[in-house]
């Protein structure tokens, strides 16, 4: 039983599951239900389920990729849990994403039964649109933004009004200047088996030029379009985006993996960052905080921002420590004839094969 | 020879400043929990928990 709970822990992936959670939240504090812990928990339930519905796809459809790109660190890669396990996670987290967002308003159901759609359709063949480049770089951002967003403000009314789609092309464009660069890491398996992506057709350069075109398009739509924009919300949205396109220049010229990983996470930082103090002034303006305190709120939200995109930059993510299944081999060969030396310490990352070109 | 940063070299100990970023996130989260804004405090803590990890997203 704690195996199968932990097996479910590892495929909600926390980083993208608070990802998603800040985009229900956004929407949700949008239609004016910031503080509804009701309607939140719903939310968060048919997000959570809609989350493992896209990861058990997205796992059962690339296991031959990931044991290039991502050795050891998915529990499909790993052996911790068979195909018939995810496909009964992925069977049981869809069921529940549609139950619990029959909950909400019966506009939530449709925007769920159309992402969990696609969502299958990105990953699963015959559709299969992870395998078309941009078509792919366009669809899994309508899946990770508009689903939890639309989510949350149809778990408040039955209805969207015109500033809060438009508020939603912002979030989206950002989103797909990021999702672009989490080819980076992948490049040797998507190359390898015919995985089309941005990157691979059209190399760092271009796609680092799309990506900061994108950034610098969301964040324009984003602070037109949010509610109530104040002065010192802005000038902390465009510091975000003024960091976010002097790393995306660095990244632009190749030197090496591990500085690459470095760079990605420092921007996913700053676009983290960028979506907490969107969720932070919706949430204050709907509780009614004072100005003084909203100020001191923003400020400090992205003077830490920039503090942990600085502090990635310079020294780089923490580590796993990992043995990747051939240094183990090598040790024991090693061992058993009596060397001295062993692989035992090896990173995950190959610095100089993992660059694309 | 000392290794630079960005090298392959992964040191044991967390950098100070990585900390101090986190706490000051813990007691901004802590903040806005008091406040009433409990999920937004929640991301906040979340967020600045996680910003050590290697993420593209």
């Amino acid at each position: 039983m704690i195996r199968r709970i932990r097996l479910v822990v590892l495929v909600a992936r926390p980083a993208v599951i608070i990802l998603l959670a800040m985009f229900a939240g956004v929407g949700l504090a949008q239609a004016g239900h910031a503080a509804d812990k009701a309607l939140l928990a719903r939310t968060l339930v048919a997000v959570t389920g809609f989350l493992l519905f896209s990861v058990a796809c997205n796992d059962l459809a690339d296991e031959r990729i990931d044991r290039v790109n991502l050795p050891g660190r998915r529990p499909l890669v790993t052996g911790a849990a068979s195909r018939r396990e995810f496909t009964i996670i992925g069977v049981t987290a869809g069921a529940t994403a549609l139950a619990a967002s029959a909950t909400l308003r019966w506009p939530a159901v449709i925007v769920m039964a159309c992402g969990l759609a696609l969502s299958a359709g990105y990953s699963l063949r015959p559709v299969r649109l992870a395998d078309r480049g941009a078509v792919a770089s366009v669809v899994l951002p309508a899946c990770y933004v508009a689903v939890p967003y639309l989510t949350g403000i149809f778990a408040a009314r039955a209805f969207v009004r015109p500033d809060e789609v438009f508020l939603l092309a912002g979030l989206y464009l950002g989103f797909i200047g990021r999702i672009l660069l989490k080819d980076f890491r992948d490049v040797r398996g998507d190359a390898l088996f015919g995985k089309r992506t941005f990157l691979v057709r059209h190399g760092r350069r271009w796609t680092c030029a799309f990506s900061a075109c994108c950034w610098l398009a969301g964040t324009v739509v984003l602070l037109t379009a949010v509610p109530r924009a104040t002065a010192v919300l802005a000038v902390a949205e465009a510091g975000c985006l003024t960091g976010a396109m002097a790393l995306l220049a660095a990244l632009s010229r190749p030197r090496g993996a591990r500085r690459d990983e470095a760079l990605i996470t420092a921007i996913a930082i700053i676009g983290r960052g960028m979506i907490l103090l969107l969720l932070a002034h919706l949430s204050m303006v709907c509780a009614g905080w004072s100005a003084f305190r909203y100020d001191a709120v923003i400020g400090m939200l992205g003077i830490v921002t920039a503090g942990q995109a600085a502090s990635m930059v310079r020294h780089g993510p923490i580590t796993r420590r990992m043995i990747p299944v051939e240094d183990q081999l090598a040790a024991h060969r090693e061992i058993l004839v009596g060397s001295s030396s062993s692989g035992l310490t090896s990173s995950r990352a190959d610095p100089e094969t993992a660059g694309p070109t | 020879m000392k290794p630079g940063p960005l090298s392959d070299y992964s040191p044991s100990a967390e950098p100070p400043l990585r900390s101090i970023w986190a706490v000051i996130g813990i007691v901004l989260a802590v903040v806005l929990v008091i406040g009433g804004l409990a999920f937004v405090g929640a991301m906040v803590l979340a967020v600045a928990g996680m910003n050590h990890w290697a993420s593209n997203k």
